[in-house]
């Protein structure tokens, strides 16, 4: 009796949802949508050129304005090249339309896409001896309705596969090679977004609009020990990715890339993100520090709205359009919160002075492609950037902790061993360690749990960054 | 007549998906087995390369994919070295002389072994051309 009771309450609203008149058309009327839509047709015709074109395809984190077309035109060309996933970490993916994520297509409802592909993963690469053999790929786009027996079929080096569909949902859809093993192309990079907006538009006005596609990348490296550039290779790591361990987890295709670049806002200004949770196997918590999300429309659609929320859950191919105010200068910090994930490069910066930042960078002459090619080093480079830069700078001053540039001068290699083996224990019994606790507001450095081989990674990366030139200046700074 | 009747399941698979299977299926098990260093190779010596799906039971193993290579390897007719297995596909190719023996008696000697595993072999595809013109010179991504 109590359970039917309780089932009534929670089933009233519906039932009278249900039974209430209607009087605004359904948006959503099957009838008024095309689901009809031509064969696809499949050539040995090469595209030769551009390996993405399109006015509405927008390449970066800055969407696009919409292109008032009603149709279309699409292509994205499948190639194999070598990325750059983090600094030095030299990765050989596979794409859409030649990088990673693919670039971001825009439309709105009715609109028709006209899609064509080449797979173009035999071409070789300038400069580059080293990409994946070449494959059979194919497209999956989740904002189409279409059969996949015809739409979607994988197709061999030099042929291209042609198709059209039409927009008949709002959101933000992923799309994907589907190609088996799946896993491994969406791993390797073969991923974009598809904006679709309601036929209207949306119902509010924003300064702003950014993409930003979160996903894992599952890198080794190459056991062959082939190099890019002077720089090892990284291939997938087949164990890992099964068993869903990335490497790194990261937005628009690389690790803490937004926070090296960040992207600008005004105080004052309303903006809207279109974030898409690529996975392939993590979830993401989406979350902007600094601010609260006014609007959320879960998988991009103003029909499923939420209001005020910290955070936005999204599964693996899952989306939603965040907006929210910038109040008051400052760098607002885009990041999974799920923070194993942010600690592995899925951080990045909306920023009131993402110029100014970035004239400093060179200031310091730090070319923001520097890097170390010493494996050691660049896992060092890679945890320090994720775990230390709270509290410390390199070439920027003090923070809660010192600035690192200029350590390995201040310190020999094994007074920075123990300290970063065991900082509490050095706290009792070394001089320069209780003096440097004192300078530093007797806040503790905590103990991280370091094995060997990382202290001697983020030994060699401070060995790198003293060799580097701005160092000699930086280091009279951070002292 | 069975060779006939191969080698028109041969001409059908040709004229593109569908034809003997939903065409999502043929592709992702062909792609699943598919070579392009291969296939190239096979075809600048007027070779060509069959695609195949594996009906029946099949077990992930090493072994399994091993002996099942060993079966195709040791068939006469198929190029030594060219056999590809995807277990997870349940599909597999290689390359031959259409010329000698051809297809048909392959197909029949390769259907014999599997037999014994309890497994069949479907018609997929054959490759017996290049998909399209040579990939483009590395001029041509220069400038982009």
């Amino acid at each position: 009796m109590r359970t039917h009771f309780i089932a009534a309450i929670l089933l009233s609203p519906v039932l009278v949802a249900g039974c209430g008149p209607s009087n605004s058309p359904d948006r959503y009327d099957p009838a008024k949508m095309d689901l009809k839509p031509a064969p696809a047709k499949l050539s040995n015709e090469r595209h030769k050129g551009a390996f993405a074109a399109g006015s509405s395809l927008s390449m970066g984190a800055e969407l696009k304005p919409l292109d008032p077309s009603p149709v279309k035109e699409v292509r994205l060309d499948t190639t194999h090249k070598i990325i750059e996933i983090a600094p030095g970490v030299k990765f050989s993916a596979w794409t859409f339309g030649d990088q990673v994520p693919g670039p971001t297509v825009r439309a709105r409802v009715g609109d028709k896409i006209r899609f064509s592909m080449t797979n173009r993963s035999d071409e070789p690469v300038p400069g580059v001896q080293i990409t994946a053999a070449p494959m059979m790929h194919s497209m999956d786009f989740h904002a189409a309705m279409v059969s996949p027996q015809d739409k979607y079929r994988s197709i061999a080096p030099g042929q291209t596969m042609e198709f059209e569909f039409t927009l008949n949902y709002p959101g933000i859809f992923m799309y994907h090679c589907g190609t088996p093993m799946i896993l491994e192309h969406i791993a390797s990079g073969m991923y974009g977004a598809v904006v679709v907006e309601p036929r209207d538009g949306y119902p509010t006005k924003v300064d702003r609009e950014y993409v930003v596609i979160q996903s894992e990348f599952y890198a080794k490296l190459d056991p062959e020990k082939r190099k890019v550039g002077g720089a090892p290779l990284y291939v997938l790591d087949g164990d890992r990715l099964r068993a869903s361990q990335p490497t790194h987890t990261v937005f628009n295709g690389t690790h803490n890339g937004m926070v090296r670049k960040p992207l600008p806002a005004k105080s004052g200004e309303r903006l809207r993100v279109h974030v898409l949770n690529v996975g392939p196997s993590k979830t993401s918590s989406f979350h902007i520090v600094g601010t609260i999300f006014d609007r959320v429309w879960f998988e991009g659609n103003p029909d499923n709205q939420f209001r005020g929320m910290q955070t936005v859950l999204l599964g693996s191919s899952n989306s939603a359009i965040v907006e929210f105010m910038i109040p008051e200068n400052g760098s607002y910090i885009m990041v999974d919160h799920h923070f194993a994930n942010a600690s592995q490069g899925a951080i990045g910066l909306i920023s009131t002075s993402a110029k100014t930042e970035e004239r400093e960078l060179e200031h310091h002459n730090i070319p923001a492609s520097a890097t170390p090619t010493d494996p050691d080093a660049v896992q060092g480079k890679l945890a320090f950037e994720s775990k230390c830069l709270a509290c410390h700078s390199i070439g920027q001053g003090k923070k809660l902790g010192p600035d690192i540039a200029g350590v390995t001068r201040r310190r020999s290699d094994d007074w920075l061993t123990r300290w970063l083996k065991s900082p509490e224990k050095m706290l009792v019994t070394d001089a320069d360690a209780r003096a440097m606790l004192k300078e530093y507001n007797n806040v503790p450095m905590p103990n991280q749990s370091l094995g060997d081989a990382e202290i001697r990674q983020y030994i060699k990366y401070f060995h790198w960054v003293d060799s580097q030139p701005a160092a000699a200046a930086a280091a009279q700074k951070g002292r | 007549m069975r060779t006939a009747l191969i080698l028109a399941l041969s001409l059908l698979a040709l004229q593109g998906s569908g034809a003997l299977a939903c065409g999502y299926c043929v592709e992702d098990k062909v792609a699943a087995a598919y070579d392009h260093s291969l296939i190239v190779r096979a075809l600048e010596r007027k070779h060509e390369v069959a695609f195949f799906a594996i009906e029946g039971p099949l077990a992930a193993s090493v072994e399994l994919q091993k002996v099942l290579r060993g079966m195709i390897e040791s068939t006469r007719g198929v190029d030594s070295g060219t056999a590809r297995v995807s277990l997870a596909s349940a599909s597999m190719s290689f390359a031959y002389d259409p010329a000698r023996p051809g297809l048909g008696p392959i197909m029949r000697a390769l259907d014999g072994k599997l037999a014994v595993k309890g497994l069949s072999l479907t018609m997929l595809r054959v490759i017996n051309e290049a998909p399209s013109s040579r990939p483009l010179a590395l001029s041509a991504r220069e400038g982009r």
